[in-house]
């Protein structure tokens, strides 16, 4: 079999996400959670349906930048309804303007999306007060937008959809609604989810379950109050996100799980948030871990021969690295976060047709390691080398830095969480030292 | 070593670019982001030559301006109006490049904001089927790794292309030579800012000295030990300007160390060889800037720390004096020339102080000035010799050679003067422009002081004041308190007691907003001015607040008020507290100047206060059109409420017509009509993107200027209207005692909006009288900025007399009191207690003596009476009008003329003392605040006690 290399070059570039519903991507498709510790998922639906199937509940739920989040809400959806419930799962990202949220922004947005999926299995609701919402809405707005005669459906479909596009008509809308955004929240759980949740109790199922999806993406930009928006509308106004009348779990972003306010959050919402670890491949005790390693080898050999078979996949790796170590090499450097891999996978084509030498590899990788250094700060390698000693971090808002800016990267394993500084930076000067210093 | 770095740095950037090269090849038809890693500009500009060379595909470059806003619509925008000149590009779909690069990331201003939409909308890009070259310097590489984390990742590692560190080195000497030629060329005349020399953080030049530096330092190369001290020159200076005092003085030290000992080493090397080169020549120059530095380092000193400003006028002497010396050793006597003047204006610092340096300071200035006129008149620098006249004039003053001291003045102009005329354009622009800006206004008020004491006092005032039209009080804050203070001076004692009392009030004004003046007095504190050029603070908004705000702990309420007019949510704020609590300094020299200059969602803020009730539909219009006007912009919805046309007035600005012009409508429309122009002008202003936020001050007199419940409806039907508006706030303040009577406004109009709960505690906002400990803190801070020190004893008895048995330092009285031991000169605890039994109230007694007295002698009756009958028996303020006030000093038998009464209105108006309500129809006072009432009674003769 031969290397289709253009195809290969365009498969490993590390914009490219998979589309499951794509069948090419699917061929690309590895699924990790066999070697990723603990099943987060099924934490959170034992969670809705057994401990407490009609008392509303409300999850947090997140993980690192593309460490497959929204596959395993997806799998969730999906046990939850074998269980009976019905389930509305949505990208917030689809309604929302990441970079502007509002806690009004996510309640409409709601409702938006659950009335669609209830009015998919013929349950209307007329819910009054947003009739009268509307109304007043058109005055105030002053371009024209067509909700005059029509219904909560269309009405609020019609808002969201407009405002997302403008910025400018969003905050017009927002002066008007913040203000009254508990009446808002009422009026969802009173018209909305309470007469949904008894249709469905009726019809003999479960109750309604919401998982919102992509709220994760919102922007760490500063409100005017000097807050981050993630701060803003999951510390300060989490009593509001809590108080919808239906199970709900919210994907929020990483740094909140690392930020002093992780206390008050967890306050708010009474539970902590759930985080989705990268695939190890190595152990707490430095030694590697093979399973990891093969599936991420695994991961690799699909984007260069997606048509082989597992084992014929083995056989090819030459075709591909000039030897198997190589391959290896690569996996460890990556430290098991998948889109890194592909990054430097992508140096590498870049720079030599395959099979790609060990002398390529290792010119990315000390490129790359070049680029990560540059910006680290004195007390950035302090903390750093703290983390890496103990395998552990506070809750300080420094050490989040380090876990967005790739630095130090979190696994999971039977005894629970633990981080380990990033294998490149691992093997630089600085650490070695270190290292030395401290045996 | 050198040959093999540069050879190494040629090979990775061939290695590069040929990568750079195969990518674009490979991603063709298919969207690819390559990060390219360049941090010279004429670096990318010969990379990108050989990319063009080398590269069979073609690729097309977009040039981010530096108001770009987004990078995905700009990308976008720039597709369709290119022609890519391809062939297989057919009618339907537009013509696409085959790859694109995009430079200029690092000059847009926004590019926090650019990056972090770019991440958010990252899922668009893929529907460019191209590659993309995005070139980033390592500043930008790292705002990108925080601001559009995911974009980044979406990235291989990123191509670098670098100098050899050879060629850093050499391009970094020349630019310090070049820095250290401009200083020597530009003299003693001022700190040269960052941004003449091209230097300012964030400049390309300086963005890219600090890459080199970096690059250098990695390259395992190390800077020579010249490179180094001017290095820290550099960074001394932006300590210095940053006012980082400690670092500043570090830098510079350390510097001045390293050339002198390196021309100390060529000395002793060329006279051991008896050469001689002009290597030590060059070493001294380097070596006199950095004395030069240092004594402007300890003037600046001296200007920031009051306490130890002589001491510290004493050392920048020292080291002036050293400059010179050197370079007179050097007889390198341009320099000398250049550099004199420093030395001249520190000695008459010192000479104005205290004795007994001051006498020696005098002759001391005598000789330099001498020298210095001299050396200028040999190389005819006439705007420098204008100065040496003006010494010498100081010099004849002190000396009370009146005669002598008007000739200098007199020479000192008539040089400036001929020096413009003379030579209008050339290099001495900045020179004359600088002279104008500092110099003119003090020959003037040297040649006024003359005069008065030569006896021509009319003339000394005309004199002074054109001194105070030519300077500018932003440029020298020092010059223009001179001025005020003669000039008041002066029109006092020839009875020009109202004039005298306005320049007095600037006087004050000046020094409160420059930090002369610790305490503020009764009036309400004025927004801070910003500080003098040469000592530039970096503008964050908590440098906006007057210093008496922040330095009053108040702050941080500043700031929580601040977000709340950002955030949708709080519609409307009701700050509540005690009378003399300071709710209307917090507004209108905190808040409002905080407004101003804040945004929040890209629009404006408008601040709008309304201190009084008669006529509120009338003055908040007139408040509106204000406001608008100031910031260029029409009030055209308020037909009712402007009835004459204001266009001409609004163009050229001035307050005054537009007032007149209010004073009469042509027919008094409706209410219902005038409350409708305000909803719409309040609506419209939506479209001008603003946020009007509307401040009601001192609330409780409307409860006083509409007693009956049905005139206060239409207002509270406005109000409720007002909440419905996108982008309107409403800030209401008023006394506490009063706050009940805002129940009726749940009752009398439906706030559906606040959910019918005007009092709920997220719409309250409490201000409270000072702890004792807050008290002392802010006595501590507010004389700490001042040369005005408090023994420690005596802040602790103050606060003491100030908490009473109530516990709470109420900051009005604060003010007052203190505003008075710094006018009185009172220091210290036995001083303090000098005064009687009753220490703080003889204070406010001498407050208020004061402001009668600068009625002048012949109306102090008038004053006190007025005073008195502002006040009624329960301790309240009654508003009067001019006319009640006439009739009350005629029945209580008070001589009086109509000028007189106006005057004694004006200053105890001017004095904050009594507020003047501003009505389309009449004038009301009233006093200030509650708290004087108590102590103006006391006091009175019983002689005009004829109410009762």
């Amino acid at each position: 079999m031969k290397l289709d290399l253009p195809r290969f070059f365009k498969a490993c570039n590390p914009n490219k996400t998979l589309a499951v519903g794509n069948e090419e991507d699917r061929q690309y498709y590895i699924d990790f959670s066999t070697v990723r510790g603990g099943n987060i998922v099924r934490d959170l639906g034992r969670t809705i349906a057994r401990l407490s199937p009609d008392e509303p509940t409300c999850q947090l739920f997140t993980g690192h930048i593309g460490c497959g989040k929204s596959t395993e809400l997806l799998c969730l959806q999906a046990d939850l309804e074998s269980k009976g419930f019905h389930v509305v799962y949505f990208q917030s990202s689809q309604d929302l303007d990441m970079a502007d949220v509002d806690i009004t922004d996510i309640f409409m947005a709601i409702a938006h999306q659950v009335n669609r999926s209830l009015e998919s299995i013929q349950i209307k609701v007329k819910p009054s007060y947003f009739t009268n919402l509307f109304r007043e809405i058109i005055d105030i707005l002053q371009t024209p937008v067509d909700i005059s005669e029509v219904g909560f459906s269309t009405g609020i479909a019609t808002l969201t959809a407009r405002t997302k596009d403008s910025p400018r008509l969003r905050s017009q809308l927002r002066q008007y609604l913040e203000p009254r955004a508990n009446g808002i929240l009422d009026a969802i759980n009173r018209e909305l989810l309470e007469p949904a949740n008894q249709v469905l109790q009726a019809r003999g199922q479960q109750g309604l379950v919401v998982l919102v999806d992509n709220l994760d993406r919102v922007d760490n930009l500063l409100k005017p109050n000097g807050r981050t928006q993630p701060e803003y509308l999951f510390v300060d106004r989490g009593e509001q996100l809590k108080r919808l009348q239906c199970h709900i779990v919210y994907t929020i972003p990483l740094s909140l799980v690392f930020s002093n306010d992780l206390g008050r959050m967890s306050l708010r919402f009474g539970l902590k948030p759930k985080v989705l670890p990268m695939v190890p491949v190595q152990t707490r005790q430095h030694k590697d871990f093979e399973p990891g390693i093969t599936q991420l080898r695994e991961m690799v050999m699909a984007r260069a021969f997606p048509q082989a078979d597992v084992k014929q996949r083995q056989t090819l790796v030459t075709a591909v690295f000039d030897q198997s170590e190589t391959l290896n090499r690569l996996c460890r450097v990556s430290g098991g976060h998948v889109r890194n891999l592909l990054r430097l996978l992508y140096g590498c084509l870049q720079r030599e047709d395959p099979p790609i030498q060990r002398a390529v590899l290792e010119e990315v990788i000390r490129e790359d390691r070049d680029e990560l250094m540059g910006p680290i700060a004195e007390e950035e390698w302090e903390l750093l080398l703290q983390a890496a000693q103990r395998q552990s971090i506070s809750g300080d808002q420094d050490y989040q830095t380090l876990l967005q800016s790739l630095l130090l990267f979190e696994y999971r394993d039977q005894n629970g969480r633990w981080f380990g500084i990033n294998p490149i930076l691992a093997e630089s000067e600085r650490f070695k030292a270190w290292q030395q210093g401290e045996r | 070593m050198n040959a093999n770095s540069e050879a190494s740095v040629q090979t990775a950037n061939d290695r590069a670019l040929k990568t750079l090269v195969r990518t674009i090849t490979l991603s063709q038809g298919e969207f690819s982001l390559i990060l390219v890693r360049c941090n010279y500009l004429r670096l990318r500009a010969q990379i990108q030559q050989q990319l063009k060379a080398a590269c069979p595909v073609q690729v097309s470059e977009l040039e981010l301006s530096h108001s770009s806003q987004t990078l995905y619509t700009t990308i976008r925008n720039y597709l369709e109006t290119q022609d890519f000149n391809r062939q297989d590009a057919s009618a339907s779909s537009p013509a696409l490049p085959q790859a694109l690069a995009v430079v200029g990331l690092e000059s847009v201003e926004n590019l926090n904001v650019v990056l972090g939409s770019a991440n958010l909308v990252r899922d668009e890009f893929l529907t460019l089927p191209f590659p993309i070259v995005l070139w980033v310097d390592d500043a930008v590489l790292d705002r990108l790794r925080h601001h559009a984390k995911d974009l980044k990742n979406w990235t291989s590692v990123a191509l670098h292309f670098t100098f050899p560190p050879e060629e850093l080195l050499r391009s970094l000497r020349s630019h310090a030579d070049q820095l250290f030629d401009t200083i020597l060329e530009a003299g003693s005349d001022r700190f040269l800012p960052n941004k003449l020399l091209n230097l300012e953080q964030g400049s390309r030049l300086r963005t890219e000295l600090d890459f080199a530096l970096k690059d250098i330092a990695q390259s395992q190369h190390s800077l020579d030990p010249e490179l180094q001290a001017s290095l820290n020159f550099v960074r001394g200076r932006d300590a210095h300007s940053r006012l980082e005092m400690e670092d500043a003085q570090r830098y510079y030290q350390a510097s001045l160390t390293y050339w002198h000992e390196a021309a100390q080493q060529q000395q002793a090397q060329e006279s051991a060889l008896e050469t001689h080169t002009s290597e030590i020549a060059a070493l001294r120059e380097k070596e006199g800037c950095l004395l030069l530095y240092l004594g402007l380092w300890w003037r600046s000193y001296a200007v920031l720390q009051r306490a130890a400003y002589a001491t510290a006028c004493q050392q920048a002497r020292e080291y002036f004096e050293q400059c010179l010396d050197l370079f007179r050793q050097q007889q390198r006597l341009d320099l000398v020339a250049k550099f004199i003047l420093a030395l001249a204006e520190t000695l008459q610092k010192l000479a104005q102080g205290l004795e007994p340096e001051a006498s020696e300071a005098w002759q001391r200035l005598e000789a330099v000035t001498q020298e210095a006129l001299s050396l200028h008149q040999a190389t005819n620098d006439r705007v420098r010799l204008a100065r040496d006249y003006g010494f010498l004039a100081e010099v004849a003053l002190a000396k009370a050679n009146w005669q002598e001291a008007k000739q200098w003045a007199e020479t000192a102009l008539k040089t400036l003067d001929q020096t413009e005329a003379q030579e209008p354009e050339a290099e001495l622009d900045d020179s004359i422009a600088l002279a104008e800006r500092y110099q003119r206004g003090w020959y003037l008020l040297l040649l006024g002081r003359s005069q008065a004491e030569l006896g021509h006092g009319e003339d000394a005032i005309a004199l002074l004041q054109s001194a105070q039209i030519c300077s500018d009080a932003q440029a020298d804050p020092v010059l223009y308190i001179r001025i005020l203070a003669q000039l008041r001076t002066l029109l006092f004692a020839r009875g020009h007691y109202l004039k005298a009392f306005h320049v007095k009030r600037k006087q004050q004004v000046i020094e409160q907003q420059f930090g002369f003046r610790a305490f503020a007095g009764a009036g309400r504190i004025e927004p801070q001015a910003d500080l003098h050029p040469a000592q530039p603070l970096p503008s964050s908004p908590e440098a906006i607040v007057a210093q008496e705000i922040a330095a009053s702990g108040r702050q941080q309420d500043v700031e929580r008020l601040l977000a709340r007019i950002g955030t949708p949510r709080d519609k409307l704020t009701v700050i509540h507290g005690p009378s003399g609590v300071g709710k209307s300094s917090i507004l209108n020299a905190g808040l409002v100047p905080a407004l101003r200059r804040t945004t929040f969602e890209a629009r404006q803020i408008l601040p709008i206060v309304l201190p009084n009730y008669n006529s509120w539909t009338e003055a908040l219009g007139r408040a509106i059109a204000q406001g608008m006007n100031a910031i260029g912009l029409k009030a055209n919805r308020l037909p009712s409420l402007l009835p004459v046309p204001v266009d001409a007035d609004l163009e050229t600005g001035s307050d005054a017509g537009l007032d007149a012009n209010l004073i009469s409508p042509a027919s008094p429309p409706d209410l219902q009509a005038k409350v409708q122009d305000l909803l719409a002008q309040l609506k419209q202003n939506q479209g001008f993107n603003l946020i009007t936020t509307l401040i009601f001050d001192q609330f409780e007199e409307f409860f006083f200027v509409c007693p009956d419940p049905l005139q206060r409806k239409p207002f509270y039907l406005f109000l409720r209207d007002c909440l419905n508006i996108p982008y309107v706030k409403v800030v209401l303040s008023l006394r506490e005692d009063y706050l009940h009577y805002l129940l009726e406004i749940d009752r009398l109009a439906n706030l559906e909006v606040i959910n019918n709960d005007i009092l709920g505690k997220d719409i309250r906002y409490y201000l409270g009288d000072f702890t004792p400990e807050d008290a002392e803190s802010v006595i501590r801070n507010l004389t700490n900025r001042s040369q005005f020190y408090l023994e420690d004893e005596l802040i602790v008895a103050l606060v003491r007399d100030l908490a009473g048995e109530l516990g709470g330092v109420r900051p009005i009285e604060l003010q007052i009191v203190g505003a008075q031991l710094q006018d009185h000169r009172i220091t210290t605890l036995q001083a303090y207690q000098q005064l009687g039994d009753n220490p703080k109230e003889q204070l406010v007694q001498r407050s208020l003596a004061n402001v009668v007295q600068d009625c002048g002698s012949p109306n102090a009756l008038i004053a006190q009476v007025v005073l008195f009958l502002l006040t009624a028996e329960d301790g309240t303020r009654p508003l009067k009008t001019r006319l009640e006030l006439a009739e009350e000093l005629r029945m209580a038998e008070i001589p009086f003329t109509t000028p007189q009464l106006d005057l004694v209105l004006e200053i105890l108006v001017g004095s904050g003392l009594v507020l003047k309500v501003l009505e389309t129809s009449t004038d009301l006072y009233q006093l200030v605040h509650d708290y004087l009432v108590s102590f103006i009674r006391q006091n009175s003769p019983d002689v005009y006690l004829v109410e009762d």
